[in-house]
C-alpha cells in the first residue's frame, strides 16, 4: 500500500519582495528605537541614500551614517562583506575601494560592531532583533547597494518573523562568521598590505 | 539528503541552505519525472555546469519532455554564465523544449517546483552556476508549504511578465 503524505497545509509566514521593499524594511528596522541587534551579512555595500539611485556625496545622509546612529544608540551591530580584492567575477575599480574602506572604517571605530571582510561570500542576509524579543530575517539577492534596494535590478527576497526560522537563519551566519575565510577589518588591511598584486590599491585604504 | 530546519510536521516546512546544498536539492527536484512545473529564475545560468551525472542544460531538456519547464536569467555583460557565452546549449535547450525568458535587469535567483500538491520554493543568492552552487559563499532559504510558494509565485510572476522570450 502506498502512504500518501498529506500536503503541508499552513498559513504563510513569510513575505517574498523586491529590492524597493527591502529598502523600506529595512530603514524601519534602522529607525525604531525597540531594535537591540542588527546582522548584515552581504557580497556587496555602497554608502548608498535609501531613496534615491545615488551613492552619499556626504557623510550624514547615507547607509553608514544611518548604521552609525544605529550603532551609537545602542544597537549591537555586525557587518560582514566580501573582500573586494579577491573578487575576481566582478572587480571593484580602486576609486570605489576607497568609499568602500571609508565606509568601513567609520563602522568599525564604534565600540561595539563588528565588522569582517570574507574573502569567498556571496550571500545576502539581514538579521534583526527587537529588545521586545520579536526578529526578523530577510535572505535573497538583493545586495546593499541601490541597484539591490530597489533602484535598477529585479530582484528576490523572503522577509520573516517567525523564532524558529530566524534561528536556522542566524545559525547559517554562524558557520559564515566562524569560517576560516574571514578577517577584522584591521586585519584585513595588514594582510592586503602585504601582498604585491594589492599594491594599486593601497593608496585607497586610507 | 538530510534536510534539517524549521519542521511543523513530518518534514522540514523552512530550511536553509547553501550552494552545494541546493545542487543537491536541484539535482533531486528536476529528476522528478512526474513534476509539473520548474520555474528557474537565475541572473547567472550555466548550462554546462555538472553535477552528478548530469549537466544542468542536460537536465532541463530531459524534464522538458514532460513538463513545463520555465528558464528566465539575462544577457546582461556582468555574468560571464548565460546565453551568449553558452549559445549552443541554450539552443539545444529551446528544441527541448525549455521555455527560456530574458529580462533585462534580473538579478534574483529563485527557484519554483510543483507536482501535484507538493511544491518547492528557494529563494537566496545561489545562481545556477559553479560559483553559486559550488565555490562561493552562499546562503538560500527554502520550504515545502503551500502558503508561503504562493508567496513567492507571485513575486516570481511579475519577474516573467516583465521577461521577453530568448
Amino acid at each position: 500500500m502506498v502512504v500518501r503524505k498529506e500536503p503541508v497545509v499552513l498559513p504563510t509566514r513569510i513575505m517574498a519582495c523586491d529590492g524597493w521593499i527591502l529598502n523600506r524594511k529595512l530603514i524601519g528596522w534602522l529607525k525604531d528605537n525597540t531594535t537591540m541587534e542588527i546582522t548584515i551579512v552581504v557580497y556587496r555595500y555602497h554608502d548608498l541614500v535609501f531613496d534615491a539611485p545615488r551613492i552619499a556625496s556626504t557623510g550624514q545622509q547615507g547607509l553608514i551614517h544611518a548604521l552609525a546612529k544605529a550603532a551609537d544608540r545602542g544597537v549591537q551591530l555586525t557587518f560582514v562583506t566580501r573582500d573586494p580584492l579577491t573578487d575576481n567575477a566582478d572587480p571593484m575599480r580602486p576609486e570605489a575601494i576607497s568609499g568602500w574602506y571609508r565606509g568601513l572604517k567609520r563602522l568599525a571605530q564604534i565600540e561595539g560592531t563588528r565588522v569582517l571582510i570574507h574573502n569567498n561570500l556571496h550571500a545576502k542576509i539581514y538579521l534583526v532583533k527587537r529588545g521586545d524579543e520579536k526578529v526578523f530575517y530577510a535572505v535573497g539577492s538583493s545586495n546593499l547597494t541601490y541597484q539591490g534596494m530597489g533602484f535598477r535590478w529585479e530582484e528576490c527576497n523572503v522577509v520573516g518573523y517567525s523564532p524558529l526560522e530566524y534561528q536556522e537563519v542566524e545559525k547559517q551566519v554562524g558557520r559564515i562568521i566562524s569560517g576560516r575565510e574571514i578577517l577584522g577589518l584591521a586585519e584585513w588591511k595588514l594582510k592586503a598590505s602585504k601582498n604585491l598584486a594589492n599594491a594599486r590599491f593601497l593608496a585607497y585604504l586610507v | 539528503m538530510t534536510m534539517v530546519g524549521v519542521s511543523y510536521s513530518s518534514i522540514p516546512t523552512f530550511f536553509a541552505c547553501d550552494g552545494e546544498k541546493l545542487d543537491q536539492l536541484l539535482v533531486r527536484w528536476l529528476g522528478k519525472r512526474d513534476l509539473e512545473e520548474a520555474i528557474l529564475v537565475s541572473f547567472g545560468f550555466n548550462p554546462q555546469y555538472k553535477s552528478k551525472d548530469a549537466t544542468l542544460g542536460h537536465r532541463l531538456e530531459r524534464l522538458a519532455d514532460m513538463t513545463e519547464v520555465v528558464l528566465v536569467t539575462t544577457l546582461r555583460q556582468e555574468t560571464s554564465d548565460g546565453p551568449v557565452r553558452h549559445f549552443a546549449a541554450f539552443q539545444r535547450m529551446i528544441s527541448a523544449g525549455v521555455k527560456i525568458l530574458i529580462h533585462d535587469n534580473l538579478h534574483a535567483k529563485t527557484f519554483l517546483f510543483r507536482r501535484g500538491d507538493k511544491v518547492c520554493w528557494v529563494v537566496g543568492s545561489s545562481n545556477l552556476t559553479a560559483g553559486g552552487l559550488s565555490k562561493n559563499t552562499e546562503l538560500n532559504v527554502a520550504g515545502y508549504v503551500v502558503a508561503d510558494y504562493q508567496a513567492v509565485y507571485s513575486q516570481v510572476k511579475g519577474i516573467i511578465e516583465a521577461a521577453r522570450p530568448l
